[in-house]
């Protein structure tokens, strides 16, 4: 090890002395930053965490309505619409004669709308008749707790 | 009728007798109930109904089970049967997915998310830049204690532990501040989602994949903003600190 020259080290510790004499703005307090400062950039470093939070909990719901959309209420894996009409019972047994398939429903109807009490009418819906015993809807949610359309399922 | 459907028109709710107007022509009808349907606006009744009011009883539908799940064999189904329906004479207009349509939907309403956690990411930028201004300030207004540490034996190391150990607990306490900051914050971002897009479920409390998510940031904010700072601490020269005024 070195040793350090006398001059040198008499010429620290007189500064070190020096230093800790002082009482400069500098060291008699305002050695930490700001209270202001402070409070800014934690305030902006929270804010940024919880729009980063709330924006992933987004996520999480928009996935979460999707699945309550399709997972549970849709119980069918793919729709065929036709060039033309045809009878319910020929789409049913040509749809039934392809390997793989599990079940058939056949929905015939047309778009309707609402007339309201103002003589206005609303916005058009398909309105359906359906054929077949896919019961494609769980009803889950019906008048007076789901009688009305409990018995639905091919049999209505 | 479905869920989208009661949404849509109030006035077809439950109970309620209403004039409904198919093919031009005038039909009353009563709702028997609100079901779970999909994403739809349609409504159902019985298909002798449907014959009667329209004069015409076929249909242009069908909605199809496969025996097996799984993508590549819904694909495989859904090709056979436009084929085989073809070679019967039932010309098909188009075939879709269940699976394809929420994939759809998913990605269009979760590319909506996205550009949040861009601009959450983005504010979180700030505020390691601000993290990183506050920290370069006191490493200047310690000048005179760092030289004073350096001149008590302290390693370049330690100071730089001193700089990034402060630069850690703000981050950290902005970390704390966030997570309750975020519910209140879910709760609005999710009923405004609902009102343009489509309705869901607020979250009542952080979730836990997003309090990790956020910590791992903190910290990576963190060492990002300090570095600098306590880069900056360990290249004063003693004798330079000790005569910082």
């Amino acid at each position: 090890m070195s040793a350090v020259p006398e001059r040198t080290k008499s010429r620290l510790m007189g500064a070190v002395e020096s230093a800790s004499a002082r009482r400069s703005p500098a060291a008699a307090g305002a050695g930490s930053p700001s209270p202001a400062r402070m409070a800014l950039t934690l305030a902006t470093l929270a804010m940024g965490g919880a729009i980063f939070m709330a924006s992933l909990d987004l996520r999480t719901s928009i996935r979460g309505s999707v699945e309550e959309l399709y997972g549970h209420a849709v119980r069918y894996d793919m729709s065929l619409r036709f060039v033309e009409p045809h009878a319910a019972d020929s789409i049913v047994s040509a749809v039934r004669a392809t390997e793989g398939v599990g079940d058939v429903e056949v929905w015939s109807g047309a778009n309707a709308w609402v007339k309201h009490d103002d003589g206005l009418l609303g916005n058009g819906f398909p309105w359906r008749g359906s054929h077949g015993t896919l019961g494609c809807w769980p009803f889950r949610c019906s008048r007076d707790g789901g009688s009305a359309l409990a018995t639905y399922g091919g049999s209505w | 009728m479905s869920r989208r459907l009661a949404a849509d028109e109030p006035a077809l709710h439950p109970g309620a007798f209403v004039t409904l107007v198919i093919g031009g022509r005038e039909s009353a009808s009563e709702v028997v109930g609100v079901v779970d349907m999909g994403p739809g606006t349609s409504a159902f009744t019985a298909p002798e109904d449907v014959t009667r009011v329209i004069g015409d009883s076929r249909a242009r539908v069908a909605v199809v089970k496969s025996a097996r799940a799984g993508v590549a064999t819904e694909s495989d189904l859904i090709q056979r049967l436009r084929r085989d329906l073809e070679e019967r004479g039932l010309a098909v207009e188009s075939g879709q997915l269940v699976r394809a349509s929420r994939a759809a939907m998913e990605d269009h309403l979760l590319m909506v998310a996205g550009f949040l956690v861009l601009m959450s990411q983005l504010t979180v930028v700030v505020g390691g830049l601000a993290l990183a201004s506050t920290m370069s300030l006191a490493v200047l207004q310690r000048t005179r204690e760092i030289g004073v540490m350096r001149a008590i034996g302290a390693s370049h190391r330690v100071i730089g532990l001193v700089v990034l150990g402060e630069g850690t607990v703000v981050a950290l306490l902005g970390r704390a501040l966030a997570v309750p900051l975020s519910v209140p914050m879910s709760v609005a971002v999710a009923r405004s989602f609902g009102r343009l897009m489509l309705p869901v479920p607020a979250g009542m409390a952080p979730e836990g994949g997003a309090v990790l998510a956020w910590l791992a940031l903190a910290v990576v904010v963190c060492l990002a903003a300090c570095a600098w700072p306590a880069r900056s601490a360990t290249r004063i020269p003693t004798a330079q600190a000790l005569a910082y005024e």
